[in-house]
């Protein structure tokens, strides 16, 4: 075989275990939660909040899973795990299609960024140059490889954090009792909240690919569920807060909630606070982009053999590519629809099959080890 | 790059042949020295000895040269004389047998005499070199307030001494290392056995011989051969002229350079809050201390943004600026015909000229300057519609803050990040700056110094760094030496007798 499965990463990649929290945190945070809240209360009403609790709660469990499954291979990432179970051929192009899911979750966040430039501050900047923006730091992150994209992520967090703070002005003109009456949400309505809660907290799926470069594997798990944790709740404040803020109708109206809300921050040398979070956005999107591409690249490597840089460049053209191609908004909408259509299967489903997949296949590996012994 | 360079071919070694009892060691050395006149060959004959001794002149102490060498020499008894009875003889400290044409020359070259008997092959080298340094004086470029003054000088010998005289461990080691194939230049690497990290002496011994160049013109020349990336803006080591933070520096786990005519040490693995840090916070109290390494990290920060952001709200996003600052920013533009980015370009680059002319000239025409200064800025800038005022003031301030910071280097890195950070945002207002900013940020994660990360304690994350580089806590909480320096005695007192508290009347 051309590549070693079990070749452990050398020693100077790895990273503390407690930086998974920031990576995970970081990778879910994203553009999504610029505007979840009007996707959610469509369904849910005022129990939204109760949906994303439990969506996170499903998350933590698939989390705890992923790491079940990880801990049985280790030092592999997904990639090789698949060509393991699946075998050089299947396990290849399942590859491809994992590393084709990350990377048009690249593409998604790179065009809704885009959107929100182009919706909030200028409305005729081309695509490409806010794209080719991105690229550029994406390929000064990527090449940094995965410690520095720890970094990007630690960063990114510390340096975007105190913003939230910038919503209690807006609390002044909260209606607590938007909230009321509790539970009253059907079962149905409360699930299909957690389905459109979840597209906004994609993310975590990438513990399987920087699983390998974690130091002490053993307290993985303790720091994934942490960050998953910290996004539940920071997006469950966030839908706390919209639905105070906003009137039911207007919520149901208002597409970038958190933005908005930012509108009414007043500052003795600052009005328009909005602007600030949207510029100040790009920062908090930049580990997303990073990782995402970190991963698409880093699977292509493992299932071709080619150079990591390659794939990077390659894909970085595309994206310039495809911004400079897809203006439609239609069409956009409808890529970015079935990209989280795919990850709800791929990151929600998947890992359930693969931990299955994984007993049976131990088990045979056990028995044709014993028969070839015997 | 520079690493690259040709290896000079090095003349090759005159072996001395042996076997002839001979010897004309006045062709062989003029030959060296190309009929140099500098060479002085001086003939003593005592008895049936002929004594002979080449030296370079001005290069000796002629005083030490007459009374420990030439007069000990004539008044010598009658007797029959070798060698070693001469070396035994003479009262100086350093003497050396040599019969080696090359290493005899250069020895020459830096002060010695050179004694040979009868024409022998070999002979002996004595030490009475003139150190031609001038005495200590005050540190001029980073002057404290607080703390020691003396400065280091060009001369390595009292630099070690300084150093020396800081650092009294015995453990202190002072390695010395020859780099420059044509001007040999002595380098002296230090660190404390049993406490540095032994990988980051061997990183930076290991690069420092590796370097094959003519000549190490300095230590800021050393500095940047010895860089990770040079293609960066930011410095990679730090330098300092204070024999006491070099000290404090080395207990702490890092290693130091001291260059041969340089007046500069080196420190190294450096970090980017190293440049923010000076020794004055040390001396002072903590809480002042740590209020001053804020009032630096935010200058520098404001200086790096403040004009950046006028550019990029002016131009684009004038909705963020409240009304009433919005009218009187409009008043101060309206005379003004160029866009933001031109104005803040051109203000920024007078500045510039006035700083740069005020470093190159004399003292006593610096005065004009800064009245050149104040006026065509202050003044005739504005009403001459050039400029805004306000823009004025933001200009003013960020000049400021660059010059907070305690490296000058670090200051004039920041100064230079502006102006592409002015650009971005004059073209693509806020989201061009956002760009920048990440980009930088990013680039300071990427870089290592002597393969060490250069952001840290920040990231890697080190949380008991933290309180003496982002903060600066009282002392009796820094008991440890920092975490990233990988120091192999990490105690620096015991902790808990540190925070021992006694009882109400105990």
């Amino acid at each position: 075989m051309r590549f070693d499965m079990m070749q452990k990463p050398k020693e100077s990649l790895l990273f503390n275990a407690f930086l998974v929290m920031f990576i995970i945190h970081a990778t879910q945070f994203g553009l999504g939660v610029a505007g979840v809240q009007r996707v959610i209360y469509e369904v849910a009403k005022q129990d939204s909040w109760i949906s994303i609790l439990l969506a996170g709660l499903v998350i933590h469990l698939i989390v705890w899973v992923m790491i079940q499954t990880l801990k049985r291979f280790e030092n592999m990432d997904i990639f090789q795990i698949h060509v393991h179970l699946y075998g050089k051929f299947i396990g290849r192009s399942v590859n491809v299609i994992y590393s084709l899911y990350l990377f048009s979750t690249f593409v998604t966040i790179m065009l809704g960024y885009t959107e929100i430039v182009q919706g909030w501050i200028f409305t005729d900047l081309p695509s490409w140059v806010i794209c080719s923006f991105l690229v550029i730091i994406t390929i000064q992150g990527v090449t940094g490889g995965i410690r520095m994209i720890a970094g990007i992520c630690f960063l990114s967090i510390m340096l975007s954090m105190w913003i939230l703070f910038f919503l209690i002005p807006s609390m002044r003109y909260a209606h607590w009792d938007y909230l009321l009456p509790v539970m009253e949400a059907p079962p149905k309505a409360l699930i299909m909240g957690m389905i459109k809660t979840s597209y906004t907290m994609l993310g975590f799926e990438i513990l399987y690919c920087i699983y390998p470069f974690i130091k002490e594997k053993e307290k993985a798990n303790k720091y994934a569920q942490l960050g998953v944790l910290f996004t539940t709740l920071l997006v469950a404040l966030l839908m706390v807060l919209a639905t105070v803020y906003f009137s039911p109708d207007q919520l149901l109206k208002t597409i970038w909630a958190t933005l908005s809300m930012y509108k009414i921050v007043r500052l003795p040398n600052l009005e328009r606070f909005e602007y600030v979070a949207v510029v100040l956005w790009m920062l908090i999107i930049t580990p997303n982009l990073v990782v995402y591409m970190w991963a698409t690249t880093k699977g292509l490597k493992s299932t071709t053999g080619l150079k990591q840089r390659t794939f990077l460049f390659i894909l970085c053209a595309i994206t310039i590519g495809i911004s400079v191609f897809l203006k439609k908004r239609s069409i956009i909408d409808q890529f970015i629809d079935y990209v989280g259509k795919a990850g709800l299967f791929i990151v929600f489903l998947y890992p359930l099959l693969l931990y299955i997949m994984s007993l049976l296949m131990k088990k045979k590996k056990l028995n044709k080890n014993e028969t070839n012994s015997s | 790059l520079f690493k690259k360079k040709r290896v000079l071919k090095k003349s090759v070694e005159q072996p001395v042949k042996e076997e002839s009892i001979v010897h004309d060691w006045q062709t062989i050395i003029s030959d060296f020295f190309h009929c140099s006149p500098d060479l002085v060959r001086k003939r003593i004959t005592k008895s049936e000895t002929v004594i002979e001794l080449f030296y370079l002149q001005n290069l000796v102490q002629t005083q030490q040269l007459e009374q420990s060498i030439v007069s000990v020499i004539q008044s010598l008894p009658n007797e029959p004389l070798d060698i070693d009875l001469l070396m035994d003889r003479l009262p100086v400290g350093t003497l050396k047998k040599n019969c080696h044409v090359q290493e005899i020359g250069e020895t020459l070259i830096r002060g010695s005499v050179f004694i040979v008997l009868n024409n022998e092959p070999i002979g002996f080298l004595c030490d009475v070199g003139d150190s031609l340094s001038r005495s200590l004086s005050g540190a001029e470029i980073e002057s404290l307030v607080f703390g020691p003054r003396v400065a280091f000088t060009e001369s390595i010998s009292t630099n070690v001494a300084l150093i020396r005289k800081q650092t009294t461990d015995k453990n202190l080691c002072t390695e010395q290392l020859f780099v420059g194939e044509r001007n040999k230049t002595e380098i002296r690497l230090l660190y404390i056995k049993e406490l540095t990290d032994e990988k980051n002496v061997e990183t930076l011994r290991q690069r420092i011989l590796d370097l094959e160049i003519d000549d190490v013109v300095d230590s800021n020349v050393l500095s940047q051969l010895l860089d990770d990336q040079s293609l960066s803006l930011f410095p990679q080591m730090l330098q300092t002229e204070l024999p006491d933070r070099v000290s404090y520096m080395l207990l702490k786990g890092k290693v130091g350079i001291l260059v041969d005519r340089s007046p500069y040490a080196l420190i190294g693995p450096a970090t980017f809050l190293n440049f923010f840090e000076s020794t004055d916070d040390v001396y002072a109290r903590w809480n002042l201390g740590m209020l001053l390494r804020w009032l630096r990290f935010i200058s520098v920060i404001l200086a790096t943004l403040l004009t950046p952001l006028y550019v990029a709200t002016v131009t684009f996003h004038y909705q963020v600026i409240p009304v009433p600052l919005l009218a009187s920013i409009g008043q101060s533009r309206s005379n003004v015909p160029f866009p933001p980015v031109m104005e803040a370009l051109i203000l920024e680059f007078i500045l510039e000229l006035l700083k740069e002319a005020g470093a190159r000239l004399p003292t006593k025409v610096g005065q004009t300057m800064g009245i050149v200064g104040g006026i065509v800025i202050g003044q005739a800038a504005v009403q001459a519609g050039f400029t805004s005022n306000i823009l004025i003031i933001l200009v003013a301030l960020s000049a400021l803050g660059t010059f907070t910071s305690p490296s000058y280097i670090m200051g004039t890195a920041f100064r230079f990040v502006r102006y592409p950070l002015i650009i971005l945002a004059g073209a693509w207002g806020g989201i061009g700056l956002m760009f920048g900013l990440i980009i930088l940020i990013v680039h300071l994660l990427k870089l290592t110094s002597m393969g060490r990360p250069y952001f840290v304690p920040i990231f890697p994350f080190r949380f008991q760094d933290i309180k003496d580089s982002v903060f600066r806590l009282p002392l009796s909480y820094s008991s440890k030496r920092p975490l990233s320096n990988r120091t192999q005695d990490s105690i620096r007192f015991p902790e808990q007798r540190a925070k021992v508290k006694r009882d109400i009347d105990e």
